[in-house]
């Protein structure tokens, strides 16, 4: 129970209070709610749209102005008819009656959609396209009361739409007939669309594959970007552009020029894109060709200016490279090897962006230990590509040489002079495999013509130095004329010889140095230069500053330009005064000595003829008497033998003996001294016939016939019957008298083809000849055996010598002591042969 | 078939908790908020345990008590609001606003916020009604803060706890409304119980039919310390009133009733189709632990006058609804939560079959 009643009676008048304060407050929610239900009868009825309300059993219970309108129906005559009465509705195609929404929503309980093409047909007849939908109106319980059917008249939307599709089919067809890609893109972005050239441009076979896809999304990674915040300007009511790569759905590189355009719906606002994508492949890759051409160009003429400005070579490669490593898309580190003169091994490095080690390693290698790439490079003239040194043992060195670097492929070109010599190479090299592409190939090859040129230009430069310091340091005067013979040039050999400075000389004609008497030689050398002759050492006399003449031997030539027209002459002149001379001096002495060597020639000729008569006639008449002491010596022995003593006899034989053997000297004599003085025919002889002859018919020979071995046939020789007989039987007899005591001589004669000429062998086993004998051995009276023990005269070899002479041919021997003797004569073949 | 089950809300506190609160003196004190997030996990935990297929927080942040939870130490207030007297003889004092304007000091979704990351199954909130906070303001009129004033608010600030609750996914929104039999032993009349339903039908009237199918209204003779501040008021009295309230959901206090039947009849005359009433079928405040048997045979009972179709089963009230912790152990609390659960389901069984 209550603790206090006075508790509680306050509890009740407070309940009372609150009661009455509830009261009100539900009066005031009543109200709001009243008023709530008017605004929404005024809101029904203001509305633009046709309202028309129903009961749970399809009744009409309102119509707004505009249903009225519409249906024909005033509100008084509609309320409580069936909805299908007032809202009649048909199929615009098939005119048959469209199913009233209404029923749809009261046992659904869910909003409907009039279907499309729905036309309402008025109280009156007229017909009108209508579209909207149908309702369920609930109650505080959520309990369906009713429906309200929104609708309104859309028949110029409907007209509007016609027009539309009309046009979009236009547009549908006008977009598939583009050259283009046409692509139509839904508010998010996705593939809805593409024309039949667009399928074809991108290798699509079949569209479904990428309908409904994100259209950035078909792009490359990092062409993503780009295409996305174009389909966003787009899609905010922009025209949108941009350039972008991609690949075709088979991987083809495409490059693209995409405009997007917004389709503006209703409201102005974008209700789909428009994007058509043109192929600039071809003008992409001509743009980037004329990029990287007017890149080069640039470093070229960079490259020109430099030298120009006569920056070390070194230093110009060094920005060449630096360039070509800047302008690369990927990482890349260059170098270039300047070869040595002799082209052998390889001289600077230009690797600015390389280390230290690498430079120190390459300079001074040998190009033929191949070690990379450049070496082959190098060697071969032709570029080198290494996609990865790990792939090909061929690079194994070069491999573990460039390990410590980082770099694992690489490709050279040789830097070709235009006499086509390789001045060095260009190497770039990368830190991952792979091979160069076209673009990388042609800037290899661009920049090596340019270094080629900038190497040229230098080692240009050097050579003009150094001829000019070759002229500037030459003892000869060195001068240069125009056609005009205008002097532009003048060394300091000049100087020294005309006594003119080159201040002086310069820009004066070249006739202040010729004498009056000398002037028309100027326009004939001119007239020779004009056409391109050349004037060699051509000796002339010139005036010095002071006024004397010098004696001058001038060269001439044509001066050409790079066009090579000629512009000029360059002349060298050297002072020959002291050489004219000596010549004179040379001449007057050689006269004499001509006079002094013609009278003791004369003289000798006189004293050789006195000699050769003197010797003759020696010869011939000191035989007379030896004869008669031989003749007499051998009478007396034949006619008085009883006469004489043994010891007379021995006497006489001796005489005899000695004047025999002193005949035959003098007949040697004569035959040696008739050798050089006698006229010879040389005519083909058979040696053959004569050696057999010989062997045969000499007395001294034959009794050694069976001794001597020919082998036949022997070469037949160009020589003299008569002097060849005598040298062979000289020979032969030779062979068989220098034997051993006791021993049978055995002799060879043959012959051996040389050449043109026939070797005529004559070898014995005889006692041979000491090797310090040999000089002597030819010599006239050259015995090396006392004739107490060889008979001879010491002459016989010297005739054979002296014939082998006359018969153009030569002679010799081989010996060794105690085996035997080889000698030889060498005659020519004869022609027939 | 499945019969629907379903707490109240209070289950008694933990004693380390409660230990905690007594030596600190302040049941806000920030340093119990650790201990009040263990007793939550835990009563969460026991709760999934016991089968229950819809739990709740125990209400273990409510310890001031279901009633007062929401206004409990507002500056605007004066302790010495009315007092509700109990038939075991004690009584609990209301706040009393002072001045305008009213607002709550706390929603109830934030006890939703704490419990939320502990459940496995569906969690449902309590919340007090607005004719009970309407109580709060006086006889006297407030100056510059008129009781027209004070309505509007206190309906506005009721729609907004309820809105948040089933915004954070509260599975049912209870709203206590044990006053309504208080109000007729207080009014005889009817005038007190008749203006607290048309007030607590403005704050329905604010939700839509489908978020009232989530709404439910808990009348009980109101349990304090095993007593009951009006069970001498007969049900004849209050529930065709009660039934008039715009809401889907009952949740009626009956095992403790001495004639049950008298109490199931006048619900099935009462009971629109659109409703369902949850039956007590365990007594909070008899200390003997209702069987899974007993239970079942309540159940069957009830199905005797409701279609089974609006039948639910539920605890008769909460087991600590004024932060009476000790009267009923948590283990007798769970046991008789087991037992509604396993009953219920027997009971569904048993149904099935007919």
């Amino acid at each position: 129970m209550v603790e206090n009643p006075n508790e509680e009676k306050l509890l009740r008048a407070v309940a009372v209070q609150n009661a009455r304060a509830i009261l009100l407050a539900r009066e005031r929610a009543e109200k709001a709610l009243r008023e709530s239900e008017e605004r929404l009868r005024v809101t029904l009825a203001s509305i633009g749209d046709a309202v028309i309300v129903c009961d749970a059993k399809s009744r009409v219970t309102y119509l707004n102005a505009v249903a009225e309108e519409l249906t024909g129906w005033a509100l008084a005559d509609a309320v409580a008819a069936p909805l299908e009465k007032v809202f009649h509705i048909v199929d615009e195609q098939t005119r048959e009656s469209v199913p009233n929404p209404c029923a749809r929503v009261l046992s659904e309980g869910v909003v409907v959609g009039l279907a499309n093409h729905t036309v309402l047909i008025a109280r009156d007849g007229t017909e009108r396209a209508i579209d909207d939908s149908a309702a369920p109106i609930r109650d505080v319980e959520g309990n369906i009361t009713g429906v309200i059917l929104i609708f309104r008249d859309v028949s110029e939307k409907r007209r509007s739409e016609r027009a539309l599709q009309e046009s979009e089919e236009f547009s549908r067809t006008v977009l598939e007939d583009s050259p283009d890609c046409v692509r139509i893109l839904d508010l998010e972005g996705r593939l809805q669309f593409m024309n039949v050239n667009g399928l074809r441009l991108l290798d699509i076979d079949d569209f479904t594959a990428v309908k409904n896809q994100l259209s950035w999304s078909l792009w490359p990674e990092e062409s993503q970007p780009v295409v996305q915040d174009s389909i966003r300007k787009a899609l905010g009511g922009e025209t949108a552009s941009f350039q972008a790569f991609g690949p075709t759905a088979k991987g083809r590189p495409k490059w693209w020029d995409v405009i997007l355009r917004p389709v503006m719906g209703e409201n102005a606002k974008p209700v789909r894109v428009i994007s058509v994508a043109r192929d600039i492949t071809e003008s992409k890759a001509t743009q980037e060709a004329l990029r990287q051409s007017e890149l080069f160009l640039r470093l070229q003429k960079r490259s020109l200016e430099m030298l120009l400005k006569g920056l070390p070579l070194k230093e110009v490669l060094e920005a060449m490279v630096c360039a070509m490593e800047a302008q690369s898309p990927r990482k890349m580190l260059a170098a270039v090897h300047l070869l040595s003169e002799d082209g052998t091994r390889f001289k600077d490095a230009i690797a600015p962006s390389l280390p230290q080690s690498y430079r120190a390693a390459t300079e001074g290698m040998k190009i033929d230990s191949k070690t990379g790439p450049c070496c082959w490079a190098a060697l071969t003239g032709d570029k080198v590509i290494v996609p990865d040194v790990a792939a090909d043992a061929k690079w194994k060195a070069f491999a573990e040489f460039m390990a410590p670097l980082g770099l694992r492929s690489g490709w050279s070109a040789p830097i070709i002079s235009s006499q086509s010599k390789v001045l060095g190479t260009f190497a770039n090299y990368y830190s991952e495999p792979g091979g160069p592409s076209p673009q990388d190939l042609q800037a290899v090859e661009v920049l090596a013509r340019t270094m080629a040129l900038a190497i040229e230009r230098k080692q240009a430069e050097r050579a003009k130095a150094r001829l000019a310091a070759i002229v500037e340091s030459s003892d000869d005067a060195i001068i240069s004329k125009d056609l005009n013979g205008i002097i532009t040039s003048w060394n300091r050999g000049a100087e020294r010889l005309f006594g003119y400075e080159a201040g002086e000389a310069i820009g004066r004609s070249i006739t202040m140095l010729i004498p009056p008497e000398r002037l028309d030689e100027e326009p004939r050398i001119l007239e020779s230069i004009r056409r391109g002759a050349r004037i060699d050492h051509y000796e002339t006399v010139r005036r010095r500053k002071d006024g004397t003449l010098i004696d001058i031997s001038l060269t001439v030539s044509p001066m050409r330009n790079d066009q090579n027209e000629i512009i000029g002459a360059s002349k060298i002149a050297r002072d020959i005064t002291e050489r004219k001379r000596a010549e004179e001096l040379l001449q007057s002495e050689a006269k004499h000595l001509e006079s002094l060597v013609q009278e003791r020639t004369a003289k000798l000729k006189a004293m050789v003829g006195e000699l050769e008569a003197f010797s003759y006639s020696v010869s011939h008449d000191l035989r007379a008497p030896l004869r008669a002491m031989a003749g007499y010596a051998k009478a007396l022995l034949e006619e008085a033998p009883a006469q004489l003593s043994p010891q007379h006899r021995t006497y006489l034989e001796r005489i005899q003996r000695a004047a025999e053997r002193l005949d035959r000297l003098t007949q040697e004599i004569l035959t040696y001294s008739q050798l050089s003085r006698a006229e010879i025919k040389l005519q083909p002889v058979n040696l053959d016939k004569l050696a057999h002859e010989i062997v045969e018919q000499y007395p001294e020979l034959a009794a050694h016939c069976g001794h001597i071995q020919i082998h036949s046939p022997l070469l037949p020789v160009l020589a003299h019957e008569s002097l060849l007989t005598q040298a062979l039987s000289n020979l032969l007899n030779n062979a068989c008298k220098f034997v051993a005591p006791g021993t049978e001589p055995k002799v060879v004669v043959r012959t051996e083809e040389m050449g043109e000429e026939i070797r005529i062998w004559v070898e014995d086993k005889g006692i041979g000849i000491a090797p310090e004998h040999r000089d002597r051995l030819f010599k006239i009276f050259g015995r090396i055996h006392p004739e107490s023990k060889y008979e001879g005269t010491g002459i016989g070899l010297a005739i054979v010598k002296k014939v082998g002479e006359r018969m153009e041919g030569t002679t010799g021997f081989e010996s060794e002591p105690g085996k035997g003797s080889r000698f030889w004569m060498q005659l020519k073949k004869p022609s027939e042969l | 078939m499945i019969i629907p089950t379903e707490p109240i809300g209070s289950i008694p506190r933990p004693p380390q908790l409660l230990e905690a609160i007594a030596e600190l003196g302040d049941h806000m004190h920030p340093k119990l908020d650790s201990l009040y997030e263990e007793a939550v996990r835990d009563t969460i935990k026991r709760f999934e345990a016991t089968g229950s297929p819809v739990i709740t927080d125990g209400e273990q942040r409510k310890y001031h008590n279901f009633w007062t939870y929401a206004v409990d130490g507002l500056a605007n207030t004066a302790p010495d609001g009315f007092k509700i007297p109990f038939a075991a003889g004690h009584v609990r004092r209301m706040p009393r606003l002072t001045k305008g304007p009213f607002r709550y000091r706390i929603y109830a979704d934030s006890y939703l916020d704490i419990a939320r990351p502990y459940a496995h199954v569906p969690l449902k909130q309590a919340v007090i009604s607005p004719s009970a906070l309407s109580l709060m303001y006086a006889d006297e009129e407030i100056p510059n803060y008129s009781r027209q004033q004070f309505i509007d608010d206190l309906l506005l600030e009721h729609e907004t706890e309820v809105r948040r609750c089933l915004a954070k996914g509260a599975h049912k929104v209870q709203i206590d409304f044990t006053e309504g039999r208080l109000a007729m032993k207080l009014d005889r009349s009817g005038n007190l119980l008749n203006s607290f339903i048309a007030l607590n039908n403005l704050a329905l009237s604010r939700f839509s039919a489908q978020e009232r199918r989530q709404i439910g209204v808990h009348t009980c003779p109101g349990g304090d310390y095993d007593s009951t501040h009006s069970a001498d008021v007969d049900y004849a009295e209050l529930l065709p009133s009660l039934f008039e309230l715009n809401v889907g959901n009952f949740y009626i206090e009956l095992a403790g009733e001495k004639d049950r039947p008298r109490v199931l009849r006048m619900i099935r005359e009462n009971l629109r189709p659109e409703q369902r009433v949850f039956v007590g079928v365990v007594s909070t405040i008899n200390p003997h632990v209702d069987t899974a048997e007993e239970v079942r045979d309540r159940v069957l009972e009830a199905a005797e006058y409701i279609p089974a179709s609006q039948l639910g089963t539920t605890d008769d009230c909460g087991f600590s609804p004024f932060s009476d912790d000790t009267s009923t152990t948590r283990e007798t609390a769970f046991a008789k939560i087991q037992a509604r659960v396993e009953g219920t389901r027997m009971a569904a069984a048993i149904l099935s079959k007919h």
